[in-house]
């Protein structure tokens, strides 16, 4: 496609930033906003927005940096930037900090970095990359096995942390680009019921997976211990009803809900606007996902088109994802609400994944490599 | 109509072999409608998302908020304050002061409690008991700070309030009598109630407790997870009316004159 064929592209190219990717960035910024109210009284506001502005910095100019990188250049670098990426994966298992019971963060000096978070554009790459070397038989068990192989090796670190969160975004990722581009639903279901054994160790060995499903089907049950974050959840939605409370008067989650700043952050800013003000959020989520529909039915080859419908399906997968939880439509589990959630390792993840996109929707008149 | 995948800039030379062609542009057409019927299961997701939303912040919001007043929401005594005692000249024999208590309620994480410690130090005199560090046992627990503060010292603690979750600052009155051994006995005496109301328990505080107590008011506040009061929702629920003065036919006597 030329230049004149696609004057946003022109524009693109002239200005370093598309209106979606500027639109990406002014939601990360309304992010500190939410973050800088839910925080208010309960820990110092200052510490926790004066830090997600400096992840929204850096994540900015890794968005420019990796939408002006060329498809050809990841395909060349993508051992490196696999090998990148694992390996922080892995040593963490042995040399990173527990939280929550969980060992997925290096920390240094207060500052923390969640390798799981920033392997999900990579992971995406990997896959896409199988996809364009696997084409000749789309659906056959030769396209499926290596694909399993490829998320067992993803994935296994990331359960071993063990961080089932993740793990899921992982999983589903994989399922829509698998299905997505030509693989067959009697592979999934064979790849679910291989998975049920893993499942079954996962229930015995973590029992605390075990409340929380039976806390999402009754919470009232345990309203004082596992169920009680559901129930928050609920009430903090409630008392924000069609308009909601002032923006600073979010008392509720303040109050009650824990971890308003980062994975219920999506009902702590319902509490604050309304109804009527989550709308607009969830319009933009929802616009991620045609954007990404639109540009990958468009582009001229499969690692591009999987790579793009990849980056928009992992993001938009783990905000539905965030928000099921927070409406009680799934169990909850750690996951945080991307641009918007309080978190360095999630919002850069974030914009690196939407730069790598761009970078695929560009007109790229080189021809791809191999 | 959604398109579909473009063909490549750079087509291979044509051939008769089905096998030959390109998966990409063979399969294009099929995997563009998976796509689209992924784009419509999102739409889907989205849909539930918004019904969900609505449910809990419109139509059951009611319930909700029903059982949230009945938890966590505090209704408290402000206690009216006693009427005095006079003499036939309109001296004062008994009389109230209302003095007010200060306490905190920790919270249970303790960097946040010394994060809320340095905002009260900006009162020196209230945390100068306070060990630093706060020691594990008083982490949630309610701590009191000082009692019987005149209202101008406490009033420089209304500012502080809104910066310090779970400080309290609660009224409470303090009867005077004036110092003769004849009337003191005549007058009697008054005991506090649990709500902070002075109830006379003998003499003339007794006899006419029921003009002299007054009738007390009551405030709403929210609580948090802790119990502690959220001060920015603390409302009057009911007004309190001060009790009436009872002034006696007799006269107090020269040491009673330095009463207010």
């Amino acid at each position: 496609m030329t230049t004149a064929a696609n004057p946003d592209g022109a524009r693109r190219r002239r200005w370093g930033l598309s209106r979606a990717a500027l639109a990406f960035i002014g939601v990360s910024i309304w992010g500190c906003w939410a973050i800088h109210s839910a925080c208010r009284n309960a820990y110092s506001s200052q510490h926790f927005t004066s830090r997600q502005v400096l992840w929204v910095l850096l994540g900015t100019a890794a968005l420019v940096l990796c939408a002006h990188l060329t498809p050809a250049w990841y395909r060349r670098r993508l051992p490196w930037l696999v090998a990148a990426v694992w390996v922080p994966l892995a040593v963490v298992l042995v040399l990173g900090i527990r939280i929550n019971g969980m060992r997925g963060w290096f920390a240094w000096h207060g500052y923390f970095l969640q390798p799981s978070e920033l392997a999900k554009p990579v992971f995406v790459l990997s896959l896409a990359r199988l996809l364009e070397r696997h084409p000749a038989s789309p659906g056959s068990w030769r396209d499926a096995v290596p694909m399993a192989a490829l998320v067992a090796l993803w994935g296994l670190p990331i359960a071993l942390q063990p961080d089932f969160g993740s793990l899921l975004i992982y999983a589903l990722t994989a399922v829509l680009l698998f299905w997505g581009f030509g693989g067959r639903t009697r592979h999934l279901a064979f790849a679910a019921a291989a998975v049920l054994p893993a499942i079954g160790v996962v229930l015995w060995r973590y029992p605390y997976v075990w409340h929380r499903i039976t806390a999402f089907l009754n919470p009232d049950s345990v309203a004082r211990s596992a169920g009680w974050h559901i129930i928050q959840f609920r009430r903090t939605l409630a008392s924000g009803g069609l308009f909601g409370r002032a923006w600073e008067e979010g008392l509720w989650s303040r109050a009650y809900l824990p971890l308003g700043h980062s994975d219920s952050v999506f009902a702590s800013t319902a509490e604050k606007v309304g109804f009527v003000g989550m709308l607009p959020l969830l319009f933009i989520i929802l616009a991620l996902v045609i954007y990404g529909h639109h540009h990958a039915c468009r582009v001229q080859d499969r690692f591009r088109a999987a790579v793009i419908i990849g980056m928009a399906g992992m993001l938009v997968t783990q905000a539905f994802v965030h928000l099921s939880v927070n409406l009680g439509l799934m169990p909850p589990t750690g996951i945080t609400l991307p641009l918007v959630s309080y978190g360095g390792s999630s919002l850069i993840s974030s914009m690196i994944a939407f730069g790598i996109a761009e970078a695929m929707i560009r007109d790229d008149p080189a021809p791809a490599e191999g | 109509m959604l398109p579909a995948i473009t063909p490549t800039l750079d087509p291979p030379a044509p051939s008769t072999d089905p096998a030959a062609v390109p998966a990409d542009r063979a399969a294009a057409p099929r995997h563009a409608a998976r796509l689209t019927i992924l784009l419509f299961g999102f739409c889907l997701w989205a849909l539930i998302i918004v019904l969900r939303l609505g449910q809990f912040m419109i139509v059951d919001r009611d319930r909700y908020l029903e059982a949230m007043s009945r938890e966590a929401l505090f209704t408290g005594v402000v206690p009216a304050g006693r009427g005095r005692i006079l003499d036939r000249d309109g001296r004062p024999l008994a009389w109230s002061e209302r003095v007010f208590n200060v306490s905190w309620h920790l919270p249970r994480d303790r960097d946040q409690a010394e994060m809320l410690r340095d905002r009260l130090d900006r009162e020196p005199w209230l945390t100068a008991a306070l060990p630093r560090p706060l020691p594990e046992d008083c982490l949630g627990q309610r701590l009191q700070l000082a009692r019987d503060l005149p209202a101008a010292q406490a009033v420089r603690l209304e500012a502080l309030s809104d910066l310090v979750p779970g400080l309290e600052v609660t009224a409470a009155f303090r009867r005077h009598v004036v110092d003769d051994p004849v009337l003191r006995p005549l007058i009697g005496a008054v005991e506090s109630a649990p709500d902070g109301t002075e109830v006379g328990i003998s003499g003339l505080e007794r006899a006419h407790d029921d003009i002299l107590r007054g009738l007390p008011g009551s405030f709403r506040v929210m609580l948090d997870r802790e119990g502690r009061w959220l001060p920015e929702t603390w409302r009057k629920a009911g007004e309190l009316r001060p009790g009436y003065d009872v002034q006696l036919p007799l006269r107090g006597s020269r040491s009673a004159e330095a009463s207010p």
